[in-house]
């Protein structure tokens, strides 16, 4: 499973990457492993306003939906457009090629508070361990 | 809460990599690591194996045993003869589905194949109702059960089952002699394809697992889980219970008239279907396909315009079609091919279009 360093993770398993002034988010090994072949994904339109916590859209795959919640508060602005013709990129590379929204970020603490990489990886291994 | 149960392959999942889930109180497979697509194409080109030992299997015997069987069924019993089996529905007295069922005509005795999420309901309705002179036996656990399916499925039987299978006919079942025992086969399945069901005594369910898997080599037998199960059967509009069927709709409404043989004896649930014949189904079963790149998924309004007038009882992703489909109660004014349906997913209106079924029409499964 992989969990790359540097990027910042949250209990629903999506992860932040910071770059420059904006943040680049997607969903995790784990969470793409748990759906297995995604089919469809939702996402919001350019300038559409993400609230921590609140879904911003929706990942399909043969037997699950989830709803994505936005990990920060801000301001989209863009979307990985190569996700409509190809949603299996989120499956196949999930933190570079599956990446989802570019933000703009519009409450600075939001960030340093989610999960460090190692703190991602102790959930992931208490989650293992309570299904036996 | 109960003891969730395993069956004899569950070990066998875990080393293949399953991804186990609770399942109607059993531990199960719901996909091996390469995932759901690539055992439904798997299934489509070559052949999957299959564990389905979580199902009911139960035995009726004695001398008035098919008489019984043939009073709780909608089909007709009398129409097929030993070493064949049938597909039908087991309903209340209004007519309500209480399962979807496999019927063996076994000579002197029937063998009732039930849902795993309805077994328990299966057994105590047929418990109920047993005559004197019928004894019915739970074999849930002394028997494993296998689906080997696709089109080269009788590719990968080991002899003698090879052999035995050969000029067997479907929905035909036959006895094979393997390490001491007598193994049920049947011709039959849940997906589309050609393949088999097999009944194997719990003691010898992995060591015939294990001979599959060595004679399927050469055509790149695997293992698949229940994920696939679904999508194969949902591809070809094969009725789930617990989505198409359910104690709320009938075999008429289902799409299930084949099943319900009128021109029996008395039988459970006819009174009801008969006055459902004459005064017409309130609702119907539909196919449809998705005009949105979005899923459509069970329980999703049905809309015409602003109206509803349905809901959606399977939605998902085909893999052989590579896009999205439907299936879904309607009023039978909506049910025409071509008829333009608006799904409400969670607020969002998704354009869908009535189609004919089945979605999947290349299957290998051998009729007659």
């Amino acid at each position: 499973m992989e969990i790359p360093d540097g990027l910042r993770y949250t209990k629903e398993h999506e992860w932040v990457r910071q770059e420059g002034a904006e943040l680049v988010i997607g969903i995790t090994d784990y969470a793409q492993e748990q759906l297995s072949d995604i089919v469809y994904v939702e996402l919001p339109e350019e300038g559409a306003e993400l609230v921590q916590d609140e879904p911003f859209g929706s990942v399909e795959a043969v037997k699950a939906v989830s709803d994505l919640c936005a990990p920060v508060s801000g301001v989209v602005e863009s979307v990985n457009e190569a996700l409509a013709d190809d949603p299996g990129l989120i499956n196949r590379s999930p933190y570079e090629e599956g990446w989802m929204v570019r933000a703009r970020p519009s409450e600075a603490g939001e960030l340093q508070e989610l999960l460090s990489a190692d703190q991602y990886g102790q959930l992931l291994a208490e989650l293992e361990g309570e299904q036996g | 809460m109960p003891e969730v149960r395993e069956t004899p392959y569950h070990e066998i999942h875990r080393r293949n990599g399953g991804r186990m889930v609770p399942f109607a109180g059993w531990e199960m497979p719901v996909q091996f690591p390469q995932g759901i697509i690539h055992e439904h194409l798997q299934v489509r080109s070559a052949a999957g194996l299959f564990d389905v030992s979580h199902m009911g299997r139960f035995r009726l015997g004695g001398s008035g045993a098919l008489a019984f069987a043939n009073h709780l069924i909608t089909n007709d019993l009398a129409k097929i003869k030993g070493r064949q089996l049938l597909y039908s529905a087991l309903c209340n007295p209004e007519g309500g589905i209480i399962d979807d069922v496999t019927l063996y005509h076994l000579g002197d005795a029937a063998l009732v194949v039930a849902n795993a999420a309805n077994a328990a309901k299966v057994w105590e309705w047929i418990a109920a109702h047993r005559p004197s002179g019928v004894d019915i036996e739970d074999l849930t656990g002394e028997l494993a059960q296998v689906a080997l399916q696709g089109p080269r499925a009788a590719e990968a039987l080991p002899e003698p089952f090879g052999s035995a299978v050969r000029d067997l006919g479907y929905y035909h079942h036959t006895r094979v002699a393997w390490q001491g025992a007598e193994i049920l086969i049947s011709r039959n399945g849940y997906t589309g394809e050609d393949g088999f069901e097999i009944y194997v005594p719990a003691t010898l369910a992995v060591p015939f697992w294990e001979a599959l898997i060595e004679a399927g080599q050469g055509i790149g037998l695997e293992p698949v889980g229940l994920g696939a199960r679904d999508s194969l059967r949902f591809e070809v509009n094969y009725a789930l219970y617990g989505n198409e069927l359910s104690l709320e709709t009938t075999p008429l409404e289902a799409g299930l008239r084949w099943v319900v043989k009128f021109k029996k004896d008395d039988f459970i649930g006819k009174e009801a279907l008969l006055a459902q014949r004459e005064a017409g189904v309130p609702r119907t079963l539909v196919g449809f396909e998705m005009q949105a790149k979005r899923l459509a998924r069970h329980g999703y309004p049905i809309r015409v315009g602003d109206t509803e007038i349905g809901f959606v009882t399977s939605g998902g992703y085909c893999p052989s079609l590579k896009k999205g489909m439907g299936m879904g109660y309607v009023t039978p004014e909506h049910k025409a091919v071509g008829t333009q349906l608006s799904i409400d997913a969670r607020g969002t209106a998704l354009a869908a279009r009535v189609v004919e079924r089945p979605f999947y029409k290349e299957g290998s499964v051998r009729k007659g």
